[in-house]
């Protein structure tokens, strides 16, 4: 089999999943919650009700109220969002990319800081790289992500400006006089990549100085985890065989390191990174919130307080359409990188 | 080897893995190194090469090669020797070949350690044969100062396409059918025969001055042992220089060898050349591990065992290592450790049993 | 392994033994008896500290600095911070025991079970299982307490439901290996139901890597815990809760930063000293899982 034809048939295992991923928002939404309050607006009279349930066969044996249901899914109408006074999916589509690009910088932090390091540990076990590694990753397990992105804004922000030294702005992605000045052409909605590729730099450098705290406080959690397993699999690697051939034909040990061992202690570190994604999903709605970014998860927070439950269950959805499409990613790459996968 | 004694630091104590080893590859002769697992044939091996594990250490002793004390070289120089001169292969092809490079790339990055090689052949056409024949004209000094020199007038491009080409001659040269496709693979689409004649011939593109081949059968079915003991026979008269032969099975040393060294919990016990040792062992090592085997030839004997088992290294016995299940022991062997010792001719033991005559 | 009349005897001398060894290792001693402390003060808390400190408000007292009176300093209601944190151990601590218990009980049996029956059963389950591992894991908490309204059972409950599939999975893979084992048959043979079988046999030879897995949790549980209730769920505005405390610590984290960094450093203390004796307990039992 290709490689395009097992991303298919994963897709389609993907299908079944989220199917299952809906069943169980329906059933929060739509069992234990009154059905109806999905779809009304703040416009919605009396009257109008009757006509409501009908439309979306809310009386109907639940089979066909799930069909419905999905159905509406697929055609955008994800019910209506009473604190937004706007359509669930409108909402939630407009903050999309500021989640996007919070969680891709966050993944990048993870990534970029914790595989070099990870293997700096794994070159130096059990000297100091190595410990000062163990403990960060430990203390990233055990920090709650919302108390690390105050205590940020607090030194990096606050004691920052306090002191005199240049300060991280710790709220929302732009200055606010910044959108006026110089606007911004939003091609993806990612801030930096758009500003960048229109030229506009001083909107980058603002951009990612907002950027710089929420992303590492988000990250920072998932950045141990990547550290000390990139460490122990290389390690693992680092005592295989094909290694003890690799230097008996007088490789160098840098060749030995980057093109026999990486590879092969890769793969275990990108499983994880899947987990780790979820793990920075999860993290968004707290993050969001510290830093006033105004992204999805935020916006369910804020639905929260306003017993908005539209949009937090729409927001569920979309945070598992997100981990499931990633999930796929992290599997392809694996079977790229890992020859032996039959597929 | 001369009288090399190597340790190795673990929890448990101090192994005493080597204890003295002494004894010589005469050039174009393929010696035999034989003995049972756990005897410090492997790690003779890996201290030649330096490929010992972090908390071995070599105690006493040198490892004369070229003239050089390998012992003292610097890392880079020893690289060096790794890359030109001698050459391993190992027991198991399935966990020696790295499962996510393809036979190609494992071999070609042999061939592109030696840039300087691949100049001269490219011009004079890609085939092994070539690569052999420029080897032997090859001087020292070039080796060690070639690296600059020639390869800068080579592109990576077409170093990369000499190297290819020189791949695909060399698994021919292992009997290999088909080799372009074999390049492409990855080792798990491969069998173990075929595994194993892959690393020949990573072994065989250095055209080394030392080939040394540890257990190289000993992990693969019977029949498919045959092809490759086979296999080496061929190569040993056309294309190998010295051969280090490791092997517990005393049929390959009979096969393949011109002279046999045999092995005790780290002391070489017995030497001679591979005739005269099957027909008159003089250690009782030696003479156990005989009847130990059923040999064509022989009348049907109960095959007989030496009693006893191998010595824990760590506190290993004195004097005379294996004293203790030797029927021949007397007062001598328990205090004194005998040195190898010349017997007969060519072929030296050593043993209380036959005096101390310098070899 | 030979026939047990029940295998629970075993087990618990085993778990013995494990605490023995965890005494031996530094780190993880020091973890396990920070650990071992936190649940103390939670269990002696309410008698150490009166919950009066936590209820009365006294206005001039507010936003006191750390000093000699008030260690930790004082909140916007003047209480003293020191004596709320220790009356708010308590409760999370509990929340964390529950979760993680509820948790074990529901995804042992419904693993236990599955893995045993199998057939259409299990397979069910294990997409239900893979459904619910599709979504992350705060968020689902997050929906399902917004669907089940506020309070804090409803937030327990919330984060239980997140908890369970991680151990169905994990003891369901056990069991499948279990059963093939040839007491399995044996009593099957002596005509011993199967219910029986799996109570009294299975599961006490399978829980181990559960239970590893479950110690392994609870530091993350307090942190899931935490945050919820800092995003509002969970318990009322002045019931001492750690996740609380930050909230209403927000608003004057530039002034009284005191407010936002203990209550923090307290969960983060919780969860690490878990976390260290959660390790602690999967390398000392981890050649021993290989069963």
């Amino acid at each position: 089999m290709k490689l395009w034809e097992y991303i298919l048939r994963r897709m389609v295992l993907l299908i079944f999943v989220l199917i299952g991923v809906t069943l169980i928002i329906f059933f929060l939404s739509q069992v234990l919650l009154d059905p109806v309050t999905l779809y009304l607006t703040e416009r919605t009279r009396e009257e109008a009700i009757p006509a409501l349930i009908a439309y979306y066969h809310l009386n109907d044996p639940w089979p066909i109220r799930y069909g419905v249901y999905v159905w509406n899914l697929l055609r955008g109408d994800w019910g209506y969002s009473r604190s937004l006074s706007q359509p669930v999916f409108v909402g939630l589509a407009g903050r999309f990319p500021a989640t996007l690009e919070l969680t891709i910088a966050a993944t990048l932090w993870a990534l970029v800081v914790g595989i070099p390091f990870g293997i700096i540990s794994a070159l130096r076990n059990n000297k100091l790289p190595d410990h000062v590694s163990r403990l960060v990753a430990l203390t990233g397990v055990s920090t709650p992500v919302f108390w690390l992105g105050l205590l940020l804004q607090l030194l990096f922000f606050y004691y920052f400006h306090l002191l005199g030294l240049p300060n991280l702005p710790s709220n929302g992605r732009l200055d606010t006089t910044m959108a006026l000045v110089h606007p911004v052409t939003q091609i993806t909605g990612l801030l930096v990549l758009d500003s960048l590729i229109t030229g506009n730099f001083i909107v980058t450098e603002d951009a990612l100085a907002h950027l710089v705290l929420p992303s590492f406080a988000l990250g920072f959690v998932s950045l141990g985890v990547i550290m000390r397993i990139m460490r122990s699999s290389m390690l693992e690697v680092l005592r295989q065989d094909y290694i003890i051939l690799a230097r008996s034909k007088g490789l160098s040990e840098r060749v030995v390191i980057y093109r026999h061992a990486l590879k092969n202690a890769l793969i275990p570190t990108v499983t994880v990174t899947g987990l780790a994604v979820a793990a920075l999903l999860g993290g968004a709605p707290l993050t969001e919130t510290v830093f006033g970014w105004p992204g999805m998860g935020r916006l369910a927070v804020e639905g929260i307080g306003r017993n908005d439950a539209p949009l937090i269950m729409g927001f569920t959805l979309i945070a598992a359409l997100i981990l499931v499409l990633v999930n796929l990613a992290v599997d392809i790459i694996y079977a790229y990188l890992d020859p032996r996968i039959k597929y | 080897m001369n009288n090399v004694r190597l340790n190795f630091h673990t929890f448990a104590g101090e192994v005493k893995a080597l204890d003295g080893v002494t004894f010589m590859v005469k050039k174009g002769e393929a010696i035999g190194l034989v003995g049972e697992s756990g005897c410090g044939k492997s790690v003779t091996a890996l201290a030649i090469v330096g490929l010992l594990p972090e908390n071995a250490y070599l105690s006493d002793g040198e490892i004369l090669f070229e003239g050089q004390n390998l012992r003292n070289i610097s890392q880079k120089e020893m690289r060096n020797i790794r890359a030109h001169k001698i050459a391993m292969v190992f027991q198991d092809p399935t966990t020696f070949l790295n499962p996510v490079l393809t036979i190609g790339e494992q071999l070609e990055e042999v061939f592109l350690l030696t840039p300087d090689r691949l100049a001269r052949v490219a011009a004079a056409g890609e085939t092994f044969e070539v690569l052999r024949s420029v080897d032997e004209e090859c001087t020292e000094t070039d080796v060690e100062t070639g690296h600059a020199q020639t390869s800068s007038k080579l592109s990576k491009s077409r170093l990369k396409k000499v190297a290819r080409a020189l791949s695909v001659d060399v698994l021919k040269q292992v009997r290999l059918a088909d080799p372009e496709r074999i390049l492409r693979q990855y080792p798990h689409e491969l069998s173990g025969g075929m595994k194993q004649r892959c690393m020949i011939a990573m072994a065989l593109a250095r055209n080394p001055v030392l080939f040394i081949a540890d257990e190289i059968t000993t992990a693969l079915d019977v029949t498919v042992q045959a092809q490759i003991l086979e296999l080496l026979r061929e190569l040993k008269h056309e294309l190998l220089g010295s051969t280090l032969l490791i092997t517990h099975d005393l049929g390959v040393v009979a096969e393949l060898c011109d002279r046999v060294a045999v092995m005790y919990a780290g002391n070489i016990v017995e030497i001679a050349e591979v005739n005269e040792l099957f027909a008159n062992p003089l250690h009782p090592y030696t003479q156990g591990l005989m009847r130990a085997i059923p040999m064509i030839g022989r009348r049907l004997e109960r095959l007989e065992t030496i009693p006893g088992s191998v010595p824990d290294l760590i506190y290993p016995p004195s004097g005379c290592r294996f004293h203790p299940r030797c029927p021949f022991a007397f007062e001598k062997c328990k205090v004194e450790k005998p040195q190898l010792s010349h017997v007969r001719q060519e072929h030296n033991a050593a043993c209380h049993l036959y005096g101390e005559k310098e070899s | 392994m030979a026939t047990r009349r029940s295998s629970w005897s075993a087990l618990i001398a085993e778990l013995k033994f494990t605490g023995h060894l965890l005494i031996q290792n530094k780190v993880v001693l020091t973890g396990t008896m920070i650990a071992a402390g936190v649940l103390v003060i939670a269990a002696i808390g309410p008698f150490i500290v009166p919950p009066s400190a936590a209820a009365n408000i006294e206005t001039p007292r507010r936003l006191q600095p750390p000093g000699s009176e008030h260690w930790l300093g004082t909140d916007d209601y003047g209480r003293d911070l020191f004596k709320v944190i220790i009356l708010s151990i308590r409760l999370d601590v509990l929340a964390m025991l529950e979760i993680v218990s509820a948790g074990l009980f529901i995804g042992v049996l419904l693993g236990a079970f599955s893995g045993f029956i199998g057939g259409k059963l299990d397979e069910i389950l294990m997409r239900i299982t893979d459904i619910f591992f599709s979504i992350p894991a705060l968020i689902l908490a997050l929906a399902v307490a917004a669907a089940l309204g506020r309070g804090l059972n409803n937030l327990v409950l919330a984060i239980i439901v997140v908890q369970w599939p991680g151990y169905t999975r994990i003891l369901r893979g056990q069991v499948l290996a279990e059963k093939e084992r040839l007491y399995v048959d044996a009593l099957r043979g002596l005509g011993i139901g199967r219910f029986r079988i799996i109570i009294r046999h299975i599961i006490p030879n399978t829980i181990y890597p559960v239970l590893v897995q479950a110690t392994l949790d609870l530091g993350g549980v307090i942190l899931t815990f935490a945050g919820l209730s800092f995003l509002g769920f969970g318990v009322s505005a002045l019931t001492p809760e750690l996740g609380r405390l930050i909230t209403a610590g927000q608003t004057y984290i530039f002034q009284a930063p005191w407010l936002v960094a203990f209550p923090g450093l307290t969960i983060l203390i919780m969860s690490l000293a878990f976390n260290l004796m959660g390790d602690g307990i999967r390398d000392i039992l981890d050649p021993r899982l290989r069963r």
